[in-house]
């Protein structure tokens, strides 16, 4: 899913030549100032500004991004792809768009028509900002002889190259070529299949059409009548367009800066599409004076209270209640602890309730669990896929908490899962500047298709790769690691083929606390007590359905509403609760005879505490909390899914806890049959649970703090 | 020593008195002028800001008549606010300075509002720090009980003429001691208290205004006037100049900014300087408003 969903997705034309262009548009309509991203000529349409748009929303723009004549959502015209096109275009999608003066920004070829518009209509355009661009003249003695060749038919074993006929012979190997080309940057496995699949929305005749009007020797002197401030990015690891290139455009906009991303290819909005956001906002920030509030503080240090920013992932409920229970130990070592919570639904609810105070920039967070969600199939969920393609979700909302902690000089981020934060503060260390616990219970992608050589088998070690280098580069991001659990409950694998054992990894740079429970076990020994307390006949047998906080686990409720009657049938007394979450509709359950069906369950582990069969999915803290609660359950693992299918079976394997079932493979009859062969079953070879996972976390934070516990150990 | 030398420095005899003057860094960069503040103090109170400032601009401080390079007088006509700011354009005049940045604390935020008001050409933007002004009239307004015997003299009530030349170092102690709320102030109290011995009682007292000191424009009239950017800067705890005066300018002036240092007292200059230089920076980095683009030498990040 995207981060953020365009206001406008809409057709202009060009009134020049009826030419239609497709642009959309993002932010509101009050928004102060405007930025419109341009593409890259008629080979990378709009979405190559997936990184900008939700951010410079943030920033109080409306954003306007568009794709070129001949790729996207455009017409593809077979002739009409000059400089003076395209300009005309530009301008057609300003005025569609009702914005009078932007900031324009825009990759290679877009300086021609941005520098054309700047020129003519200095009105219109407040800045100029060009990536990976090039002067107005190549080397014009040159010119026939880059003509010739780009015309030429391929020796016999002729290299794929950019040509006219590659393009229209080879289009998607020029494409996958091109695309390693431009991400010389290791770990970019996503920015490249990005780059593949939208060049493939471009039309290949448009494109040689566009490079053959486009390369036509260019003696207009539009670059040196722009006006606005300018600023030229440029990658020195640039293959495609040299950095050279950019030191020359430089000298021909009149007091044009020049910023070089060392170690950087060709699309450094993409690769470093933080730092190229910072880099963008302040260049604007610095010569436009922009609304400021009118007063401003800034606290003396020594009377700030300690403050933290807690983040909390938003992937289902589990992390929350741990986080709250961390935050009540935390608060009992440093009682004037401050803490702000960076939280989106359905984990700002739970927070709010708890009484907690979320960061009004939650409000602004991209939805992760939407995105799981649409993600999901019939009881599936490639998860490692999913977070691959929440790549644009996960920058929008680092971009959120850079600007919380620019805001407010917090003492300590504590991240739950904060992927994101870790993700970003590793590629920009000095952003880190505050210390940072990041806490999971989740560590290595594993591919579910472990195929030797498989795609998904070298992209998950990639992504472990990066990440293993990314500690040992930079230790000082992470103040602490704190993983919940022991170390044996980590999978006996690798990180991939040549990595290290993720145990023996883990054992060095992260402390094990155990699994943290947001309650303690004692309280809910004796059922009987707690299920009068919580409305349940200490004497009925008690079976809880529940599929945790996203709409993902619809499919399991249906399968086990359908065998809702054979289980009754042979157990007429047993009482059964079908808990759908926030995100799934409780009218929608057909209703049954002594099922009953409730929606949200506030603190649903306590339900699942005195239950005598829990039925849930594979997610890692209800089958957790029914572990050290001792119940009786079944869990059936989404299909593909990593974490689910291989981690947490792993870990519930050596607690020797629950029924650990195929969903597939499941029909409600089978179902009825092992919940009647399961419930209220001896659970008495449960390995047992150490306690106290919570106050060893929040004691390893306060040490972080500078304040020492009273020597809690490690598990 | 000091962390930076002045590259020229000299007297100027400017309506009818002479004035010190200081200036630092490269004369090529743009100017900022660091205005004086009331006589018990003398343009050392920038000491924090100058070296920080002249790495990237042309930094000019002055002293008229009364402490530091000043002629020292008892003439009351020397420490007229009228008199003062045109000291400061004769001193922009001499050192060849269309235009500068000016920077005011205290009492200078007065000249600052005062040369901005009346010489808007040569005043680009405007910083006002620890200001006490108010649309209802210039500071310190003047106080009857000034040169009257008090019966006691107890906390303010030492602001008064006969404390001052009689207790001269018990009055600096404890006016020092209000603008350093903050704990660990040793230095900064020290130092402030060195300035205060430089000049004498029979001095100071001329210069807290009783009327004819201050200026004849109305402040109200002068803030409305104002037309460059002007930026407020305020210890949240200042207990000589409370932050009230400074939310009367702003609520005058819409357009005009403030940052609040909570829990500091007046002296930001001197115990939080490293805030105060960076939201200077920030200020002066600041673009000019549309149509004054400034191009080259302003610092890059």
């Amino acid at each position: 899913m995207r981060a953020i969903e365009p206001v406008t997705s809409a057709l202009v034309r060009n009134p020049a030549d009826g030419v239609r262009v497709r642009y959309e548009v993002f932010g509101s309509d009050d928004a102060r100032r405007a930025i419109v991203f341009s593409p890259a000529g008629s080979y990378i349409h709009g979405r190559v500004w997936k990184g900008q748009a939700p951010w410079f929303v943030q920033r109080g723009y409306r954003v306007v991004t568009w794709d070129g004549r001949g790729s996207g959502g455009s017409d593809r015209p077979a002739t009409g792809y000059s400089p003076d096109h395209f300009a005309g275009d530009l301008l057609a999608v300003m005025d569609a768009a009702g914005i009078e003066r932007a900031a324009l920004v825009g990759m290679t070829w877009a300086i021609r028509w941005m520098s054309r518009v700047a020129a003519r209509h200095p009105e219109r355009v407040s800045h100029l900002i060009s990536v990976s661009s090039f002067p107005t003249h190549f080397d014009t003695s040159r010119h026939e002889a880059m003509l010739g060749y780009f015309l030429s038919d391929p020796d016999s074993g002729g290299e794929l190259d950019w040509k006219a006929v590659h393009m229209r012979q080879d289009y998607r190997a020029l494409n996958e070529q091109t695309a390693c080309d431009d991400f010389p940057e290791p770990h970019s496995t996503r920015q490249i299949e990005d780059f593949v699949s939208w060049t493939m929305e471009a039309s290949p005749e448009a494109l040689v059409t566009s490079c053959l009007e486009l390369f036509e020797s260019d003696p207009a002197t539009f670059h040196r009548r722009v006006a606005c401030p300018t600023l030229l990015i440029h990658g020195s690891a640039d293959v495609s367009v040299g950095p050279a290139f950019g030191h020359a455009l430089q000298a021909e906009i009149p007091g044009a800066e020049l910023l070089v991303f060392e170690g950087s290819g060709h699309v450094p909005i993409a690769r470093d599409a933080v730092r190229a956001n910072l880099a963008i906002d302040a260049f604007i920030e610095r010569s436009a004076p922009q609304v400021a509030p009118q007063v401003r503080r800034w606290q003396r240090a020594m009377a700030r209270p300690r403050q933290a920013l807690f983040i909390s992932s938003p992937i289902g409920l589990g992390h929350v209640q741990r986080d709250l229970a961390i935050a009540r130990e935390l608060r009992r070592l440093v009682p004037d602890l401050q803490i702000d919570w960076l939280a989106q639904p359905p984990v700002s609810g739970v927070v709010e309730q708890a009484g907690e105070t979320i960061h009004p920039l939650s409000s602004a967070l991209a939805s992760e669990s939407a995105h799981w969600e649409a993600a999901a199939g019939d009881h599936q969920l490639h998860c490692f896929n999913a977070f691959r393609e929440m790549d644009e979700i996960l920058l929008a909302n680092f971009m959120v908490f850079l600007d919380a902690v620019r805001e407010t000089p917090y003492d300590l981020w504590i991240g739950d899962e904060a992927w994101e934060v870790d993700h970003f503060l590793h590629e920009n260390p000095e952003l880190k500047t505050a210390p940072f616990v990041f806490m999971t219970d989740f560590l290595g992608w594993l591919p579910v298709d472990d195929t030797p050589g498989s795609r998904e088998a070298f992209l998950t070690a990639d992504y472990n790769a990066e990440m293993l280098e990314h500690v040992e580069r930079f230790p000082y991001i992470r103040d602490r690691a704190i993983y919940f659990g022991e170390y044996d409950d980590l999978v006996p694998d690798r990180f991939g083929p040549d990595l290290p054992l993720i145990r023996d990894w883990a054992r060095e740079h992260f402390t094990a606390v155990g699994y943290v429970v947001p309650f303690d076990p004692a309280d809910y020994a004796d059922t009987s007590v707690a299920r009068e307390r919580l409305g349940y006949d200490p004497q009925q047998p008690l079976l809880i359905a529940a599929v945790g906080g996203t709409a993902v686990g619809r499919h399991l409720l249906d399968k086990v509403v359908a065998s809702w009657p054979m289980i009754r049938r042979e157990r007429p007394t047993l009482r059964g609760v079908v808990v759908t979450g926030p995100r799934i509709d409780p009218a929608t359950i057909p209703e049954q005879p002594g099922l009953e069906v409730r929606p949200y369950v506030h603190n649903l582990y306590e339900h699942l505490a005195v239950a005598d069969l829990g039925v849930v999915q594979g997610g890692l803290s209800t089958t957790m909390e029914l572990t050290v609660n001792r119940r009786p359950f079944l869990y059936f693992p989404l299909r593909d899914h990593c974490e689910q299918v291989l981690h947490v079976t792993h870990r519930l394997d050596r607690y020797h806890a629950g029924v650990r079932l195929d969903y597939d493979a499941t029909t409600p009859e089978s179902l009825a049959a092992v919940a009647l062969a399961t419930l209220g079953s001896d659970t008495s070879d449960y390995r047992p649970h150490e306690p106290g996972a919570a106050g060893r976390a929040a004691a390893l934070i306060a040490e972080v703090i500078g304040i020492r516990g009273s020597g809690f150990g490690v598990v | 020593m000091r962390a930076i030398e002045p590259t020229s420095a000299g007297q100027l005899t400017i309506e009818g008195f002479s004035v010190g003057y200081e200036a630092f860094g490269d004369p090529a960069n743009p100017a900022v002028l660091l205005l004086p503040s009331w006589q018990i103090v003398h343009s050392r109170a920038w000491k924090m800001q100058v070296p920080f400032l002249a790495r990237s601009r042309r930094v000019v401080t002055f002293d008229p008549p009364g402490n530091g390079g000043g002629e020292r007088t008892t003439d009351p006509a020397a420490f007229e606010y009228e008199r003062i700011v045109c000291q400061a354009i004769g001193v922009l005049d001499a050192l060849d300075i269309a235009q500068a940045a000016v920077l005011g604390y205290g009492r200078g935020c007065d000249y600052g509002l005062l040369l901005a008001a009346t010489a808007p050409e040569r005043v680009e933007r405007l910083m006002l720090i620890g200001n006490g002004v108010t649309r209802a009239g210039w500071q310190p307004k003047p106080d009857p009980g000034f040169w009257d015997r008090r019966p006691t003299y107890e906390g303010w009530q030492k602001r008064n003429a006969h404390y001052f030349l009689e207790q001269y170092d018990d009055w600096l102690t404890f006016f020092v001691g209000e603008l350093h709320p903050e704990p660990h102030s040793t230095k900064a109290t020290e130092d402030m208290i060195g300035w205060g011995r430089e000049t004498s009682p029979e001095m100071l007292v001329r210069t807290v205004p009783n009327g004819d000191l201050l200026p004849r424009l109305p402040a109200a009239e002068a803030i409305a006037s104002i037309r460059c950017p002007v930026m407020l800067l305020h210890g949240g705890d200042d207990r000589c100049d409370p932050i009230e005066a400074s939310y009367d300018l702003l609520d005058a002036r819409p357009d005009w900014q403030m940052v609040v240092m909570e829990d500091c007292g007046l002296d930001v200059l001197g115990r939080h300087s490293v805030q105060v230089n960076r939201e200077v920076e920030a200020f002066l980095h600041r673009a000019s408003p549309a149509g004054q683009r400034t191009r080259t030498s302003d610092a890059r990040d």
